[in-house]
């Protein structure tokens, strides 16, 4: 099959591999009908997520048709349309059962802690071959696909498989409610699901700060209140806007 | 979010984070302002506030505004996201026709066209915000 290789930092390329095979009773193999590049791909290929091991098949997004499942595989059946959630867990040890999913005790198999198991990533997350592919191995497909309806489509349901969620993540651990004025610092694709995560959780007024014109744009038409860090100082401006500058300044 | 080197020479900052770099024609180039976005977010919250950092930090990264944080009584929480957790949700919020994120996305292309366009997004080019990549194309 194909798929998109790490060789080394600056150095990827779409190369013939293997296709992936059932490891254990818990995995399934996917069909991916739809990938995608996100900027976590763009640390490890620029160096800033070191720890890459050439070879790594990159990516952690997909959309896809399930091919072949495991023994223990018991709530899924070949044909049924998938997304993949970026990071890997049990979904039975303490942390999963919490809600702790990118904490997951059994994942890693670098161990507990290692950090969380994700496609595509370092040495240290795994490694787990990646999901820029025509197919990939799921782990513990039971919890690591989430079944998706025929309404939404591949091209809404791949923001699904990690952009939309980290974003919803951003905005939840920010503690964003009802009437809150909000900031997002980085406009790029969870930027912009920060922002629309904000307004699902309630924010009053979002300010959106980036330096990219149509990022920028892509703000401003979610109603957030957009300010160009090339051009002004994000800081002053969000004092001045929340009339705390006089107090702080 | 990061600024792009303008004299492509690594901060120190950034030299710890990434001992490795192999940028060629400003392709491939990191962020020389890796904690930039720490400082402008525990000065512009509000006293008492509370940050949400997600994005990518490997474990070298080591400097954080710790002094100014404990001076406006903040809370910070980060970490990677707990993707099992939120998806089914988003899923029904986006079934239902409650949220439209396709506006998101703004590209669609075959997987056989995959490293050019890693290099567009590396570039943040003019509508390159989110690619989707289809194996079967």
């Amino acid at each position: 099959m194909k798929a998109v290789v790490f060789r080394g930092i600056g150095d990827i390329a779409l190369e013939e591999v293997a296709e992936p095979q059932l490891k254990q009773p818990t995995d399934a193999i996917i069909r991916i009908t739809a990938s995608a590049i996100c900027g976590t791909d763009l640390h490890m290929v620029r160096g800033t997520m070191p720890g890459m091991e050439p070879g790594t098949i990159l990516g952690h997004e997909a959309v896809g048709i399930v091919e072949e499942v495991g023994k223990q595989v018991r709530n899924l059946s070949r044909g049924d349309r998938v997304v993949v959630p970026s990071t890997i867990a049990c979904g039975y040890c303490s942390y999963c059962r919490a809600g702790y999913h990118a904490q997951c005790d059994n994942a890693n198999p670098k161990g507990s802690q290692a950090g969380s198991a994700f496609f595509g990533g370092p040495a240290e997350s795994g490694p787990f071959d990646g999901l820029q592919a025509e197919f990939a191995r799921i782990p513990f497909a039971n919890v690591g696909l989430v079944k998706l309806p025929e309404e939404v489509d591949d091209e809404r349901a791949i923001l699904l498989s990690d952009i939309f969620p980290t974003g919803y993540f951003g905005a939840s651990i920010a503690e964003v409610s009802d009437g809150d004025t909000v900031a997002v610092f980085g406009c790029g694709p969870v930027g912009q699901f920060a922002i629309l995560s904000a307004k699902l959780l309630g924010a009053g007024r979002i300010f959106a700060v980036d330096r990219v014109p149509d990022r920028l744009d892509m703000a401003r038409k979610q109603g957030a209140e957009t300010i160009d860090f090339s051009k002004e100082d994000p800081v002053d401006i969000i004092r001045q806007q929340t009339g705390e500058l006089a107090s702080i300044g | 979010m990061d600024a792009t080197s303008a004299d492509g020479e690594p901060t120190p900052e950034l030299a710890v984070i990434a001992p490795e770099t192999k940028s060629r024609d400003g392709i491939w180039q990191p962020g020389n302002a890796p904690s930039q976005v720490l400082n402008w977010s525990v000065q512009a919250v509000c006293k008492a506030g509370t940050i949400g950092i997600i994005g990518v930090y490997p474990p070298a990264a080591r400097t954080f505004p710790i002094g100014t944080a404990m001076l406006r009584n903040l809370t910070i929480k980060m970490g990677n996201c707990n993707h099992r957790r939120y998806i089914p949700r988003l899923v029904s919020l986006v079934r239902s026709g409650h949220v439209d994120p396709i506006g998101i996305l703004t590209q669609r292309q075959p997987m056989t066209d995959v490293i050019s366009a890693y290099k567009q997004f590396d570039q943040r080019a003019p509508g390159w915000t989110k690619v989707e990549l289809r194996p079967a194309a």
